[in-house]
């Protein structure tokens, strides 16, 4: 799993660092205050940028996936966190667009039935939504 | 000499009914998402909105339940805020005036 999804994870946080913007109409402020739009907009893609930028120094740490532990400071940790589900997001869009919310939420699928694109993009949704789970844990309550 | 009482002063119909807009709470809304992980979504309200685990779980099960949970209601400014964190987190979340 981690040969196939980490590449294609890091890929994906690569591409998505390329981008000006996380989707801008999913986050919005209201629509009746215009000036507050574009201060709005830049502040999230600043964000957006240094939230890819965790994630990917996650994903590229040799300790992951190894049995060496892995340091993280809490501020990354939450960095990395919002960074991964960028990830997700996108590959929802990128590899499991047929696949519908229900399915992927349950888990209620055959894996085999995936065509390969899909499979791939599932192992990689999957080893994001483990290292969320994780640093979630770390944050603690 | 003996003091007039200040003129009434009328204020057009149009003008009241802006500021009763405007006196009206907000409410910050944050709807269902397929993707985020439950873990993460009570962890952000708990973080944002300073809710205990409780709390913060029950607004996650209305959201993916009902499909929206309403977080707050107040000012604007600070439903703005609001806002703009759910955002941060990738939540997907709206402001809605209240009736």
């Amino acid at each position: 799993m981690r040969e196939v999804a980490l590449p294609l994870l890091d890929d994906v946080l690569r591409e998505l660092s390329g981008q000006d913007s996380p989707d801008e109409r999913r986050y919005l402020p209201p629509p009746d205050d215009p000036e507050l739009r574009e201060t709005w907009i830049e502040n999230l893609r600043e964000d957006h940028h240094s939230d890819l930028a965790a994630s990917r120094r996650l994903v590229q740490d040799p300790s992951l996936g190894t049995d060496e532990p892995l340091s993280i400071e809490p501020e990354a940790a939450e960095s990395a966190l919002r960074g991964l589900t960028a990830a997700r997001l996108r590959l929802r869009e990128l590899h499991l667009v047929d696949m519908t919310d229900s399915s992927l939420e349950e888990g209620d699928f055959e894996f085999e039935k995936l065509n390969s694109r899909e499979q791939q993009g599932y192992l990689a949704y999957a080893l994001a939504a483990a290292l969320q789970e994780n640093l979630v844990l770390l944050l603690g309550p | 000499m003996p003091m007039q009482p200040p003129a009434p002063v009328e204020v057009p119909e149009q003008k009241v009914k802006e500021k009763d807009e405007l006196a009206k709470p907000w409410k910050v809304i944050v709807l269902n998402d397929p993707v985020n992980l439950m873990s993460y979504v009570v962890m952000v309200f708990k973080k944002v909105f300073g809710y205990d685990d409780q709390k913060a779980t029950r607004h996650m099960r209305e959201v993916h339940e009902q499909g929206r949970s309403m977080l707050w209601v107040g000012e604007r400014e600070v439903a703005e805020s609001y806002l703009y964190q759910l955002h941060q987190w990738r939540l997907q979340a709206i402001l809605e005036q209240d009736d």
